[in-house]
Order: C-alpha cells, then structure tokens, then sequence
C-alpha cells in the first residue's frame, strides 16, 4: 500500500474551503443571483416613493416592513434555487464526477456546497439589509427635522437595530433553509422535485406553529399526534420574524435573537449532519 | 422474487426515513427550552398568530401573507386597504379592515389612534349623511349616533392596551374622544393625567391637564401640578415644544387667581 | 532500506484488484433489475496500460464508478494499490478522466486546473509554473485563460486529462479519453498515456477504438453485458507470439513461391500473403505532417536567397 494512501483522510476545513470558495464563485455568477439582488434593491429603494402617501412617522415602518417583507420573499426564493442549482446542477451535469475522485470526503463536499450558498445569501441579505438602512436614514432626515415635541408622536423614529437584527435573523434562518435544501437535494433525483420540495418544506415551517397548536388543542387523537410531529420535527420560521424586535434594542429582546439564532444553528447542524448522511449513500 | 425487491425498497426508505424523522425529532424537543420564551414573546406581540382571531382575513387575499412571515407588510397592506374604504365612506369595509390591521399587527401605534379616529370622528359623519344629514333627522338620534361611535372608538383603544400598556398617546386619544364627544369631562381629566404620567408622554399632556383641572375650578390642584411640572421642562429656546415661558405665564394666572401671598409665590431657577 | 522496500512492496501489489464486482440497478417500478456488471474479477499491475473494451452498455463505465466508489457494488470488492476505492483517502493516488467530461463553463483552463490542484492538496509554491506546464503538455498553454464553455469538444478532453495528471498520480483511469477527438489530437493524447508509463504510472483505460487500444495497451479485458469475455495480454489474445509479419518489395510469383519453399526447407509455414493494410489514421497523420514541412519550407527558401 502507497504509504500516502494508508494515511487515513481527515475532515478537512481546508478542502471545504476550496469547495466553498468554488460554490460561491458558481452561485454569484447565475443570473438568478444577480437578478433576484437588483430586483429587491430597486423594491427597497423604490419604498421611498411611499411619502407620496404621508403617513409621518409611521412612514419609516412601512419602509421598514416593505423592506424586510422584500428580503424575506427574495431570500427565501434566492436560497432554494441557488442551493439546488450547486448541488443538483453538479449532479445532473456530472461536474461532480472528477471532484468526488479527489480526496474528498462527501461530507466535505456538502459541508463546501453548504457554505459556498450560504455565502452567497448572506451577500444578499448584507447588500439589501444596508439599502434599507440608508433609505430609512433619508427618510428619517426628513420625517424628524429638528426638534420633537415627543420621540413616541413618530413612532420612535427608523427602527435601525430591529432591521440590523431583523435582517440577522432572516440571515440564519436562510442558512437553516440552505441545509434543508441540501437534504432534500441529496436524493433528489430531478432539479425540478428538488425546488418544489423544499417550497413545500418553505411553506410547512412557516405553518409549524398550527401543528403545534393542534398538537395542544386539537380534538382527534390522530390530529394531535400528526401535529405534534409536524411541531417537532420542522423548525418554526415564524420565529425568525424580526418584526417584534423592530421597536426596541433592550437586552431583553436582543437576548431572545440570541435564542433564535442558537436555536437556528442547531437545527441548521441537524440538517447539515442528515444531509450528509443521505448524500454519502447516495450513488453518483 | 419481485415482492422481496419491492419490500426491501420500501424497508430501506422507510428506514431512511423513520432516522430523519427520530434525529429531528429529537432535536426539535432538546430545542423546546430555548424556543419557548422566544416564540411566546412572538405570541404576545402578534395576535394574527393565533389562527381563529384572523379567520375573517382568509379568502381576503391575506393567507400568504400571513402565512409566509410576511405579517407587517400584510398589515400595511390592510392598513392602505382601510385607508380606501375610508375614501369611499365605506363604513362596513373600513370597520373590518381596521379590525383585521390590529389583530395582524399591534405594534404600530399609528394603526390604533388612526382607526380610532376613522370611528369616532368619521363614521358618526358618514352614518349621518347617509340617514339624510344633521339637517333632516332628530337631534337625539344624531347624538346617540355621535356617543356610540365614540363609545366604539374608545373600546377600540382599550384593546390596545394589552399590547401597549399605559401608552400616553391612546390615553390621550380616548381623552379626547371623552372630551368633544362625550362631553365627560372629569373622564377626559383623568386620562390626561395617566397620560402626562409617563416617561414618554408628548409636553402638551401635561399642559392641557392643567388645563382640564382648571375647566372643573381645581385651580389649587391645577397651580401645584404647573409648578411640579415647571422644573422638569427644558428651556425654551432649547425645545420650543415644553412651552416653559407659557408654562410659566399660566402659573403666574393662577397665582393671581388664588391671591398667592408673593413671598410663597413660586420661584423658578436661575438658568 | 525500508524505503526501498516500501516502493519495492508498491511495485508488486496490484496498482488495481477489481474482484467478484457484480452490480444490479433496479428498474422504475422496482420489479425488475438490471445486472450491469457480472461477477467481473480484474488485476491492473502496477506500470501496465491495461484496456477495458466492450460495446455501450457493456459495463464499463459502472466498473469504473465502482473503482472509484461513486457507486456501491452489489457484491464483490475494488482496490486501488490496496485501499478500497470506496475510501477517500484512496483517491491520492488517482487521476480520473470521465465520459464525456463536464467542466464548470464559467471557469478558465487555468482557474479549473488550479481548482483541483487545491482539492488534491499541492502546495502554493511552485503550484501555478505546475499547472503552465501541464497546460503546454495538453497543448492549451493559449486556451489556459479562455473559459471553459467556449472550449471545442476535443479542449474539454484535453483540459480533462490534464486535470487528471494535475497531482501526478501514480494510477490514471481515462474513460473513453479520445471520444470526440480528431485523429491528431488522438495521437497526442495516446503519446501522452504512453509517456505516463514511461514514467512508471499504470493506466486503465476505457475505450470502444480498437485501433487505438492495440496501439497503447498492454492488456486487455473485454466486457460483454457486465460479463468478462476475455482478458489478456494483446500478444497472447491475438495469437501473435509465435509469428511474425515482414514488409517487402511485391515479389513475383516466381519469387514468391521460391520464398515458399525455402521457408518450408527451415521448418517454417507461410500463412498468407496479402497487401499490408495502409491505416487511414497514419496516412492521414502523414498527410498533415507533410503539409506542415511544406509551408514550413518557403520560408527556408527565402531566407537561402536573401543570402
């Protein structure tokens, strides 16, 4: 035996980090990159056309919400067929054939994908997440000239640390998706299952709280078991609405993003680890 | 031979698949601890989670909103819906609307004190008309119209409360609501004063409190509130909004009105 | 000494053991399956060209995604110089060239090579005058800094190979490595496996071109539907040991027949005797060869009668 050979091969960050770098390069070179972060940017900017409608202060929240409404639909459109595009346009097209005979392990091969996505809409969330505060701040210049007669007759002014959190928030939950799409696309046998799937898984966690009310409320045994199920095993994206954070930065608030962002990571883990487990079985 | 290749694909699936579901199953439980407080915040502050209080939004065009975290903009969207039933002197329309914005999203206090305005002010105008104008029917029945309108405005407001605890401005709003509606005054006194009451409250709560306490002939209470509020105002020249010279000038009336003796006249500080 | 040993103990292990390798694929609706390869048992020695032919469908290219451990054999075993192919850390020691290569078309040349030269763990020093020559030996050395979509079918093979070679592997597997290719870029990259096993590399080679097989391959193995029909060394499968072919002058019949009999005097048996077949692909190399020294020529002329 070679003695290079009988030396077994670790996990290496390194060989994720090429891997990763290569995705990103991959992901920000699609259209649908480039195309879904204009799209959104011309929304955010285009939000400060709503002082035709004069709303005074309240005005910043609807910059606000239209922006974040934005990021999140865009975002979430951007990571599935970003993340399904790296991994099942690879497999479909076979580029993975010379990559999986290096020295790679598939759990690097995923962990790199995960990453190289990952990145990508993190960019995007940045690049939208910074227009929204700098069209909130000119917004605010002149909704809140000079002197008030009381910070609360305007709303409190931009809310900038709810959309800086908001915008983190929607950042990890969008990591979460990426590592759902990524399972799902480790047995997918068609691009196209592999999106509507992780659509439907998209729309199934956004409703996760129902199931987990019906698991408390509901009448049937069948309804409460199915629901509780469904309440364990998807994770809740309603949870990573920064919406309830927009109006203040206390410690208290700021702690529970703490929370949710732990509580991101650890599903992300979760989904990670199975989505490299499905795709080690999987035959190229 | 068939039957076994059938049962073993459907064995290593099911397999597959009872793994993933145990794994996350597992995860989402150790999860409970650190999400419950997050997501009982989420629950506090967002009504329109709880299904059956936006029912009446379903088949309204709000289920994917809703549905997909998009609730603030979905709220804003209402929000510009109830301002266009208000254009049309839509009662029904806008009334629904409004109660759809406040279950969707509580946060906005521009929602609650708008809405309420739409009900008290607006839509006693608009019943009015509709029955033929303020000219053609009795005077009690365009009063009772008034008073339970405005009766509705308030029970809106004090919805809001659950959601902002001893705001000033919604104690304002029902302050005033009491004041030009109901004509309650002593009413309208006392929630101008929960309102001064608070650290955010806007400089004319304080004001008009006075104000409201001399209109019932409580000057005594009226000159000691002035002169605690006094100190507590910036100059004038660095917020025109605390009013101190006016403020000032409305002590001195009232200390003319009691015949304050001058020595026990109040002094403000030397800037 | 146990250096020695070392490279002595590599030499005599099998660069590559395929044994008992059976592959089934179940077919839609799960009644039926699909044996793609059969009881298939295979040794490459280390140094050897060693060609695996067989018609499409054969099971050729599932042997070598076994080997490779991109597929789970349904029975059997694949070794690479001990290591199963299964396991990553196998994959060292390998180049690997598949079917009808698909590239990243948004990568150059250059950025592919240097891609998997970062995967395959060669270190930055020296890493991009690495990659220029191997560049040069595929013959892209102009096309390194085009992207690799706009890259003609017989480019992507060669950018293929050289990312194979881009380690400097001691076993290449090249799956079908001149499919597409016109002759001449054919002959360079036949000149170019054959120059790996001067430097001592084994090649295992998948290819449904004869000719090109006899030309370079030590031996053979032939694949019928997933059976193995045959397996050998071309001499001994071709009956060639024990005879020889000379090329002369056409001789009279005379002459011919004199030739005959001497040969018979000394033991021997003329076979046959026929026009020695004139190859289209060497006549066609010609060709281009000699036009090559033609245009090359007036300008030698010139030069000759400026003086």
């Amino acid at each position: 035996m070679n003695e290079a050979q009988s030396v077994p091969l670790r996990f290496s960050c390194r060989r994720v980090g090429v891997l990763a770098g290569h995705a990103f390069l991959e992901a920000v070179r699609q259209r649908v990159f480039q195309f879904t972060t204009l799209l959104t940017a011309v929304l955010v900017v285009g939000s400060l056309g709503l002082r035709e409608l004069d709303f005074g202060g309240a005005e910043l929240k609807f910059i606000a919400d239209f922006g974040q409404g934005a990021l999140v639909l865009f975002g979430s459109v951007l990571t599935i067929v970003t993340t399904v595009q790296l991994l099942g346009g690879e497999l479909e097209n076979r580029t993975v054939l010379p990559v999986l005979a290096r020295p790679v392990r598939r759990s690097e091969f995923i962990c790199g994908k995960f990453l190289g996505a990952w990145a990508v809409v993190l960019v995007f969330c940045a690049v939208v997440t910074a227009l929204l505060l700098a069209a909130l701040w000119v917004r605010e210049l002149s909704v809140l000239a000079g002197p008030t007669e009381a910070p609360v007759l305007h709303g409190g002014g931009a809310p900038y640390v709810g959309v800086l959190v908001g915008g983190a928030l929607q950042a990890v939950k969008f990591g979460l998706l990426t590592a759902m799409v990524l399972l799902v696309g480790s047995y997918a046998q068609s691009n196209l299952f592999a999106q509507s799937a992780s659509f439907l898984l998209l729309a199934i966690c956004h409703l996760q709280y129902l199931a987990r009310d019906a698991w408390q409320t509901g009448h049937g045994w069948l309804e409460r078991l199915g629901g509780g199920l469904i309440g364990l095993v998807f994770p809740n994206f309603q949870l990573f609405g920064g919406e309830y954070l927009m109006a203040g930065a206390d410690g208290a608030t700021l702690a529970l993003a703490g929370r949710v962002a732990a509580y991101g990571a650890v599903y992300t883990a979760a989904f990670l680890a199975l989505a490299v487990w499905s795709f080690r079985q999987r035959e190229i | 031979m068939m039957r076994r290749v059938v049962v073993s694909k459907i064995w290593t699936w099911g397999a597959r698949a009872a793994t993933m579901v145990l794994m996350l199953g597992t995860v989402g439980l150790a999860l409970r601890p650190l999400e419950a407080p997050a997501w009982a915040a989420q629950v506090r502050q967002q009504p329109s989670l709880q299904w059956r209080s936006v029912e009446g939004a379903m088949g309204q065009g709000l289920t994917l909103g809703l549905l997909g975290g998009f609730r603030a903009l979905a709220a804003d969207l209402l929000w510009l819906r109830a301002n266009a039933g208000w254009e049309r002197c839509d009662i029904a329309g806008t009334s629904a609307a409004l109660a759809l914005v406040a279950a969707v999203d509580s946060r906005p206090i521009g929602f609650w004190l708008n809405g309420a305005r739409m009900i008290g002010y607006d839509m006693p105008f608009w019943r009015i008309e509709a029955a033929g104008g303020e000219a053609t029917l009795p005077t009690a029945v365009v009063c009772h119209v008034t008073e339970a309108q405005a009766r509705a405005a308030i029970a809106h407001l004090e919805k809001a409360f659950v959601h902002h605890p001893d705001h000033p401005l919604l104690h304002i709003e029902i302050a005033n609501l009491l004041l030009q509606k109901l004509d309650d005054l002593p009413g309208a006194t006392e929630h101008y004063r929960l309102a001064a009451q608070q650290p955010t409250a806007p400089y004319y709560a304080a004001r008009i409190y006075a104000e409201l306490l001399r209109q019932q002939g409580r000057e005594r209470a009226a000159y000691d509130w002035l002169v605690a509020l006094h100190p507590t105002l910036p100059p004038e020249r660095e917020n025109p909004y605390a009013m101190a010279d006016t403020v000032l000038a409305r002590i001195r009336e009232l200390e003319e009105k009691l015949a304050l003796a001058p020595a026990s006249r109040y002094q403000p500080r030397r800037e | 000494m146990a250096e020695i040993d070392n490279v002595a103990a590599s030499r005599r292990q099998p660069a590559i053991e395929i044994s008992h390798l059976t592959k089934d694929y179940p077919l839609p609706g799960g009644r039926q399956r699909v044996r793609a390869v059969d009881d298939l048992t295979l040794t490459v020695a280390t140094g050897q060209i060693f060609g695996l032919l067989g018609p499409n469908g054969s099971g050729k290219s599932t042997t070598l995604k076994a080997l490779l451990g991109l597929l789970r054999p349904t029975l059997g075993e694949c070794l690479l110089a001990g290591v199963p192919g299964s396991n990553p850390a196998a994959h060292r020691a390998i180049g690997y060239l598949p079917e009808a290569p698909y590239f990243p078309r948004f990568l150059s040349g250059r950025e592919l090579l240097r891609f998997h030269a970062k995967l395959c763990g060669i270190p930055r020093t020296g890493r991009e005058e690495h990659l220029a020559e191997l560049l040069t030996r595929v013959g892209l050395a102009q096309a390194a800094d085009r992207r690799i979509g706009s890259y003609s079918k017989g480019m992507l093979q060669r950018i293929g190979l050289a990312q194979a070679l881009v380690s400097d592997p001691p076993i290449l597997i090249l799956d079908e490595p001149t499919a597409g290719v016109d002759p001449v870029g054919a002959a360079d990259i036949a000149t170019l496996i054959l120059e790996q096993k001067s430097r001592g590399k084994t090649v295992l080679l998948c290819s449904h071109l004869l000719t090109q097989i006899e030309e370079i391959c030590d031996r053979v193995a032939i694949l019928h539907r997933g059976r193995l029909l045959a397996e050998g060394a071309l001499d001994e499968l071709l009956g060639r040991c024990d005879r020889q072919a000379l090329v002369v002058d056409s001789l009279p019949a005379v002459e011919l027949t004199a030739f005959r009999e001497w040969l018979g005097e000394r033991g021997g048996t003329l076979h046959g005797v026929e026009r020695p077949p004139a190859r289209l692909d060497r006549f066609f190399l010609q060709t281009l060869e000699q036009a090559e020294r033609v245009a090359a020529a007036p300008a030698a002329v010139t030069g000759a009668d400026s003086r």
